[in-house]
């Protein structure tokens, strides 16, 4: 799980709002702050590295014997077809929801609305968990698309809904004054207007389905994630874990630039200036109960098992399952583990939040890049590079707090970014100037001005990076020293125990860790549309 | 003969009166005018036409065919009424020419034969075809806005507030633009406007709407020269209201006596006089009426004086006039009514 709800706002759907350059060199000493967001981004960048070194130290003929072979083309067709049945499942499923809640009378839309962003608080493995104890025979590229489908969806439905929710009716009403019947006006003129929201989000839950390990591993479908962890625990710094990593990143590089080209470089927004009025609702008349029964299902497929499944096992386990085990160690070092995450990503992120904000470039615009390509990565690859890199060349830092945290701050990079260069924005240089006209140093304005300014959205970075920490399984179970356990890993220990019982707490942890940040992203979601 | 009819439609949204009891009708081939300040019903009057809302009564009848009554409505993609709206709604994702043909019927023959037809009609150069909305300016995008509501051949187009968009200088010639392609074309139109000289410029019949209500519906000449009410004259012009007492075929008042139009009240009444109809007259023997300048503002080709009357207790009346030979403040003037003034036909 690298990449939770935060990551949904890419560079791309920020507003950007600084109008001109600042000028150099007069707030505060630009070079000092580019070498370090320079040095963020060659850190970022450590991963791809390792890969290509990786590649170059063994040599063609090694690469070559580990590339292609069955094993490999096995893990590419099942992930293929994971990503071709998923994907449209998923867009299917999120428009039709989207739809249904900002466009009909449907009743209780707002409250459906809310149930298709829950799913996003409940962690992928869990909902495997949940499924799997639910019905135990779950396995195969079925299962795992019918529970990503469920997980993942949310991804989708945010961004299309808020489209909805933005489009200008005038154009529905133009197709309708030109002759089409209901259908074709959403197929011409609706639909086409949500490809920048699809793509976006079939990128990230793609993107997902590449990163993910638990939910997989739970109904025994083999993804290159899976078999790259499997690898690593039985030999720690083996090339054949590497040249998969290798073919992983290649995979996402991929599926990054198929999207780039779907999405072309073509402008959806309205044309012209004047107020969008509201859109109207369409009536379902007869409709209205399958429709119903369409958002209910899906509503009690993807929450209404993980809930009935944890609440059944935290039924019959009782008292005993709060007392058993180190829950309140894993609790602790969860939290401690995640703060301190979130605060070294929002520090790591600081100096290029700073830049892309108050002077923008050519030279930002590609360190900005690399900030933000290392949060598509998948936690495992992160994990492996790291790993071999401190075997071979800093061994004492092998298994250490310090590397799991780099691990942290490279998959939460983009995250980190998002709250404060949107903060930051909020803090124009011209108040600055404001506060020095008035007699305060440089020092003085940053601090009494923009600092003031920017901590909410400082606070806010901290927040989505440390409930990122605290569902991220893979690179966890990967790097933590020993003895380190955070509430999924251990979660995860005993689910692999099948001590399903026991997982029970630590799910609920985990979930409840995560409802306050899904609540808040659906609100901002709203916001951003104007309501 | 009449090509659209409306009958005391109403339209309420929950509590708020959008539209009550309002009727007209339109004959082929004619321009309508409805205006009206903002939040009179003008855009719901033609939304109801389009068929994007459903009226709560009345009835709308095109060409004999009901498209509207009792709650029951002909919906929009059948009723072939085109709508150019305010900032021409073009669909972002197609082209210029894929936007006027979007409203062709599935496989029509030399669709591109008929793509540049269009574009021609709106004298739009061929080379836009190609591009996308965002590309045009705003007065470009109302001309393929135009175009593709052409395409289909539409019995009547509805234009709302198209111009307002617009800067001033561009407003006009979009306005002559779209009237000249509207009457080669033959089709009847109805513009929506808060724009008081567009409507009277643009129409041959205006309908001043105000608080969803009709207040008058006429020529333009009509309307500006013998309006209703106070409300509806000082809507479609500057003028000058005072009280006088009408005997017979004149009226006097505080400017001496003038000439009424038409002398369906006597008594006490309330006359209107356009600015235009007053000659200031710089005059420091005149005899009685005559008044004082008392403010003058220069704004260039014209300018607005205030005059104080001589002997009535009334505030200032306020004059637009050429400022040639511009009086200064404290000069005497004489103030000459030039044809007749119209009497306001009730209180």
């Amino acid at each position: 799980m690298s990449h939770e709800p935060g990551s949904i706002a890419s560079p791309g759907l920020l507003p950007d709002q600084a109008g001109a350059p600042a000028r150099r060199g007069w707030v505060l000493p630009h070079p000092s702050v580019h070498a370090l967001a320079g040095l963020v981004a060659l850190l970022s960048l450590l991963p791809l590295g390792f890969v290509a070194w990786v590649t170059y130290d063994v040599g063609w003929e090694t690469v070559r014997a580990l590339v292609f072979r069955d094993r490999v083309g096995g893990l590419l067709v099942n992930t293929a077809l994971l990503e071709a049945t998923s994907i449209p499942a998923c867009i299917l499923l999120a428009v039709s929801l989207a739809w249904l809640t900002e466009r009909t009378d449907l009743p209780f839309a707002r409250l459906w609305s809310l149930l298709s962003v829950a799913p996003l608080a409940v962690p992928a493995f869990v909902h495997s968990y949940a499924w799997i104890s639910l019905v135990p025979g779950m396995r195969g590229l079925w299962s795992a698309t019918f529970v990503s489908t469920l997980a993942y969806f949310p991804f989708l439905y945010l961004p299309v809904a808020a489209t909805l929710r933005r489009l200008d009716p005038a154009i529905e009403d133009a197709a309708a004054s030109l002759g089409l019947d209901p259908w074709r006006v959403f197929f011409r003129a609706v639909l086409p207007q949500l490809k920048l929201a699809i793509a976006g989000g079939a990128l990230l839950i793609a993107l997902h389905l590449l990163s993910e390990y638990g939910l997989f591993v739970m109904i025994r479908f083999d993804t290159f994630a899976t078999a790259i962890v499997d690898q690593f625990q039985s030999a720690y710094n083996s090339p054949a874990a590497n040249m998969l990593g290798g073919v992983l990143i290649l995979c996402c590089l991929l599926l990054m630039g198929i999207e780039g080209l779907w999405r072309g470089s073509e402008r959806y927004a309205r044309v012209g200036a004047g107020a969008a009025r509201p859109a109207q609702r369409r009536r379902l008349r007869g409709w209205t109960l399958p429709a119903l029964l369409l958002v209910a299902g899906t509503a009690a497929l993807s929450l209404g098992v993980p809930f009935y499944t944890l609440g059944r096992w935290l039924w019959l386990g009782g008292l005993s399952i709060w007392q058993a085990g180190p829950l309140g160690n894993a609790f602790v070092q969860t939290i401690l583990l995640s703060l301190g995450g979130g605060i070294l990503a929002t520090l790591a992120a600081a100096p290029m939040a700073w830049l892309s904000v108050r002077a923008p470039g050519r030279l930002q615009r590609i360190l900005e890049a690399c900030h933000y390509y290392v949060g598509s990565l998948p936690g495992v690859v992160v994990a492996l590079a790291l790993v071999s890199i401190t075997v071979r060349l800093i061994l004492p830092l092998y298994q250490t707090f310090a590397t799991l945290l780099v691990a942290y701050v490279l998959l939460f990079l983009p995250r980190a970014m998002v709250g404060l260069r949107a903060s930051l924005a909020q803090a124009p240089v011209e108040l600055e100037r404001a506060a020095m006209a008035l007699g305060r140093t440089p020092g003085q304005a940053v601090r009494q001005v923009t600092f003031r300014l920017a901590a909410p959205g400082a606070a806010a970075s901290v927040a989505l990076v440390a409930l990122g920490i605290t569902n991220e399984l893979t690179a966890t179970l990967m790097l933590a020293p020993n003895g380190v356990e955070t509430l999924a890993t251990r979660f995860w220990s005993l689910t692999s125990e099948i001590d399903y019982l026991g997982a029970a707490p630590y799910a609920v942890m985990m979930v409840v860790l995560s409802l306050p940040l899904t609540l808040a992203l659906h609100a901002q979601s709203k916001r951003t549309a104007g309501q | 003969m009449t090509l659209l009819t409306l009958d005391n439609l109403s339209k309420r949204y929950g509590s708020a009166v959008a539209l009550s009891d309002v009727s007209l009708s339109i004959a082929p081939g004619s321009r309508t005018a409805v205006v009206g300040p903002s939040g009179s019903g003008k855009t719901t009057l033609l939304r109801l036409i389009a068929g994007f809302e459903t009226p709560d009564a009345g009835r709308i009848v095109l060409k004999g065919e009901v498209l509207a009554q009792g709650g029951m409505a002909v919906p929009a993609h059948k009723r072939g009424i085109g709508i150019v709206a305010q900032d021409g709604a073009l669909f972002p994702h197609l082209s210029i020419a894929d936007n006027i043909a979007f409203g062709f019927e599935r496989g029509t023959p030399e669709r591109e034969a008929r793509i540049l037809e269009l574009i021609d009609m709106v004298e739009l150069d061929r080379g836009m075809l190609t591009r996308r909305p965002h590309q045009l300016s705003g007065g470009q995008q109302q001309r393929v806005a135009l175009a593709r509501a052409l395409g289909r051949r539409p019995r009547l187009m509805l234009l709302d507030e198209p111009f307002s968009a617009l800067d001033t200088g561009l407003r006009e010639n979009m306005r002559k633009a779209v009237s000249r392609v509207l009457e080669a074309a033959g089709i009847a139109t109805i513009l929506v406007t808060h724009d008081q000289a567009e409507a009277l410029s643009f129409a041959d019949q205006v309908a001043v709407l105000r608080a969803g209500k009709l207040v008058q519906a006429g020529t333009p000449r009509q309307l500006y020269l013998h309006p209703r009410d106070r409300e509806a004259a000082l809507f479609l012009g500057d003028a000058v209201l005072l009280p006088a007492i009408a005997r017979g075929n004149v009226a006097d008042c505080a400017l001496g006596r003038v000439a009424i139009a038409a002398p369906a009240r006597q008594g006490k009444v309330e006359i209107m006089i356009r600015p235009e109809q007053i000659r200031v007259v710089r005059d420091d023997a005149a005899p009685s009426p005559a008044g004082r300048v008392v403010e003058v503002e220069f704004s260039g080709a014209t300018s607005t004086l205030a005059v104080a009357l001589d002997g009535v207790a009334l505030p200032p009346i306020v004059i637009k006039t050429s400022s040639v030979a511009l009086p200064s403040a404290g000069d005497r003037v004489r103030l000459d009514i030039a044809g007749e003034v119209h009497i306001f036909g009730e209180g």
